[in-house]
């Protein structure tokens, strides 16, 4: 009572003071750890996957259908962190371009997944990479957060030219797309560039309302941007990007939109995926997964229109009518887009499981995968 | 229900899509949005900050009063028990101030949590937003929100003049407070050495706390704490801080300023049965706390604004002390 009477006010300065530590304690720093979501990749006989975050997989098949692991990159030798990755991994003539959300861009080996010599240690560029690379062969285009696109010959990893300010410090996160001489991008401020490669100089650029995060898709001249205030937006890529059409759907739009035949195929972070026409933008049909976001690419194999939301919900559609064909349940958390691998489709987990889908029937398996020196069969 | 689940449906989702508005509302600017919500959320807890401050007033008031229990009753508990009643008598709470504080404590942590789901700077962290969106088109349009506010990234850590301006804030904020205790009354050496600590420790803490979280959090602080000087100002007064008594008297010396008085001159005393005994000079000369003052304020100003204000407000407090003990 007497501590009342002297001091009213200390008991609730050290009480709220106790909390302020406890919950900036134990709110810690769960916000801003990336994990990436690079999806999976083949190469011959193996597959490329993030098996943990920052960390590069080389596996291999087994006779039993299970995956072994070859190499992984980086090792501690290599002096490098990648952080996160969420760029897939670009496979060709026997490299792979692998670039971090660190900004650190390097070549590798595919048979033993070291540093390509010519290249020596990874190219640090400004800024986090969550973007594919756009390949055209001989350079890689390579988008940061910082809204620059640095171009790297593909034999050395000079970089080639100057670096092109495109979208004036707003985060790149949508995968470009590279065609006939022009790079598409898409920014999270709202906007779609087209850059002529040669010159490096803007084509056209075109503002919309939401802010753009998926990765672009081109069908012949139609750019398809999924955006952040529920719209599909189709723009004509040959016509200064002016805009055909817009679908509202009820969600983010942050996968990449599948075109088949005439129509295009898009889900929402609601869980919904919708079938558009491709030429007016009107709805064919719509199926309310009642799961959570997808933002995993969605794949037509064998005539199967397959769905993974975030959860690991997977439903089998009709591509013509959204009819459900069969349901399953992955276990874990799925954000990279799938592999497709001749008729089955493979997803892979945040927790870095390989998880096969049949989609005739929806028969789920989990590769088990197997340590290095204990391979069967 | 799980206190995570309650703690997310009802403060952190509904923040969450009042900051998104909030940033719609003023043009995309997510700095205005938080200090509109600022302004918004001082506006609500007005009525409560308000009884706080009377309360306030009403104890510093009763000081005199209290010391003199002090100084009659050697026994703690006795003691303890007059000063007591002599809260009831005067219908306030000694732990008045503790609503408006207690409120804004779980606000200020889903606030620290709101910013950093809106302004996440990872991919993860904006997928993560859509989830918590109601479907509103003025929230579910304004995404990405602009991270950036004058010279501020709202998702970095607060920059050192942030710091320093919290600092300085809530240490103007502290020492108006403590000021009017000390005007009021001579505290003991240990209360003393309490206020001057509280003055200085308090916002060190919350200084760092600036600090270490994002900029946009600093910015909530630092706009409430000056709303709250500004309302303690307007509705409690100064107390006796004076700008001029920020002067070290060293300093003052070398600047060849007036000497300063002793602050709360002429202010009336009561006893413990409320009869007035003597003003602030017969307390500073009997060895009280002698504070020094530029002479433009408090007591000492040449129009007397200051003297008949805190005059007005003693009959004021007199009177609705009288109020409450007639109910």
């Amino acid at each position: 009572m007497m501590f009342h009477v002297k001091h009213p006010r200390l008991p609730l300065v050290a009480a709220s003071l106790a909390a302020l530590v406890v919950a900036t304690g134990c709110i810690g720093d769960t916000f801003s750890q990336p994990t990436g979501w690079a999806s999976p990749v083949e190469t011959g006989e193996g597959l490329l996957v993030q098996s943990e975050r920052g960390r590069l997989d080389a596996l291999e098949f087994t006779a039993s259908g299970g995956l072994v692991e070859r190499w992984h990159y980086p090792v501690s030798d290599d002096e490098v962190e990648l952080v996160a990755i969420y760029a897939t991994p670009v496979v060709e003539d026997g490299v792979i371009y692998l670039a971090g959300y660190s900004g650190d861009v390097v070549a590798l080996s595919v048979a033993t997944g070291r540093p390509l010599p010519d290249w020596g240690p990874p190219v640090r560029l400004d800024g986090h990479i969550v973007a594919t690379p756009a390949f055209d062969g001989t350079r890689l285009y390579v988008a940061t957060d910082r809204g620059r696109v640095t171009v790297l010959e593909a034999a050395t990893g000079r970089v080639a030219g100057p670096v092109l300010d495109v979208a004036g410090d707003h985060p790149i996160w949508g995968d470009p797309v590279l065609q006939g001489g022009t790079l598409y991008i898409a920014d999270i401020n709202r906007t779609v560039h087209a850059i002529g490669v040669d010159s490096g100089e803007a084509r056209w650029t075109q503002a919309l309302d939401g802010g753009l995060a998926a990765p672009l898709a081109l069908d012949r001249q139609v750019l398809l941007a999924g955006a952040l205030d529920s719209r599909l937006y189709a723009l004509d890529a040959e016509a200064g990007g002016s805009p055909l059409w817009s679908f509202e759907g009820d969600g983010w739009f942050w996968s990449r939109p599948l075109v088949a035949g005439d129509s295009i195929y898009a889900p929402t972070s609601r869980g919904t995926v919708y079938a558009i026409d491709r030429f007016s933008g009107a709805q064919r049909w719509s199926f309310a997964s009642e799961g959570s976001q997808i933002r995993t690419a969605l794949v037509l194999v064998d005539g199967v229109l397959v769905a993974l939301d975030k959860d690991g919900g997977i439903v089998g559609l009709a591509p013509s009518s959204g009819a459900v064909l069969w349901r399953g349940t992955i276990d874990g958390d799925v954000l990279a887009d799938p592999l497709v691998r001749g008729s089955e489709i493979l997803y892979l987990t945040t927790d870095g499981d390989v998880v096969r889908v049949h989609p005739q029937d929806g028969r789920i398996e989990e590769l088990s995968r197997l340590s290095l020196g204990s391979r069967d069969g | 229900m799980p206190i995570g689940f309650i703690w997310q449906t009802f403060l952190e989702t509904p923040l969450i899509n009042l900051m998104v508005a909030l940033s719609a509302l003023t043009f995309g600017s997510y700095g205005l949005a938080i200090l509109l919500f600022t302004v918004i959320s001082r506006a609500v807890t007005f009525p409560l900050t308000l009884r706080t401050l009377h309360s306030m007033r009403s104890l510093q008031d009763a000081q005199p009063r209290i010391q003199e229990i002090q100084k009659k009753y050697s026994d703690p508990k006795r003691r303890s028990e007059e000063t007591m009643k002599l809260y009831r008598e005067l219908g306030v709470n000694p732990l008045g101030c503790l609503g408006p504080q207690l409120i804004q404590l779980p606000v200020f942590i889903a606030l620290y949590q709101v910013i950093r789901i809106t302004l996440g700077t990872t991919p993860e962290s904006v997928l993560s937003l859509s989830g918590r969106l109601y479907d509103w088109d003025i929230v579910q349009g304004a995404i990405p929100l602009s991270t950036s506010f004058l010279v501020l990234d709202l998702r970095e850590n607060g920059p050192i003049w942030l710091v320093a301006m919290v600092f300085v804030a809530m240490w103007l904020q502290q020492r108006i407070s403590s000021g009017r205790t000390r005007a009021t009354a001579a505290p003991n050496p240990q209360q003393a050495q309490m206020n001057q600590m509280m003055q200085w420790m308090m916002p060190a803490i919350f200084s760092w706390f600036v600090f270490i979280v994002p900029a946009g959090l600093g910015l909530y602080w630092a706009a409430s704490t000056i709303i709250g000087i500004v309302l303690q100002w307007i509705f409690v007064g100064p107390g006796d801080f004076t700008w001029g008594s920020l002067v070290p008297a060293a300093a003052r010396q070398s600047l060849g300023l007036k000497p300063a008085a002793p602050a709360h001159a002429g202010r009336p005393r009561e006893s413990v049965d409320g009869t007035r005994t003597g003003t602030e000079e017969d307390r500073s000369d009997a060895g009280g706390e002698a504070r020094t003052d530029d002479g433009h304020s408090g007591g000492q100003r040449k129009d007397g604004r200051r003297g008949r204000r805190s005059s007005a407000r003693s009959a004021r407090s007199q009177s609705r002390s009288g109020r409450r003990r007639r109910r």
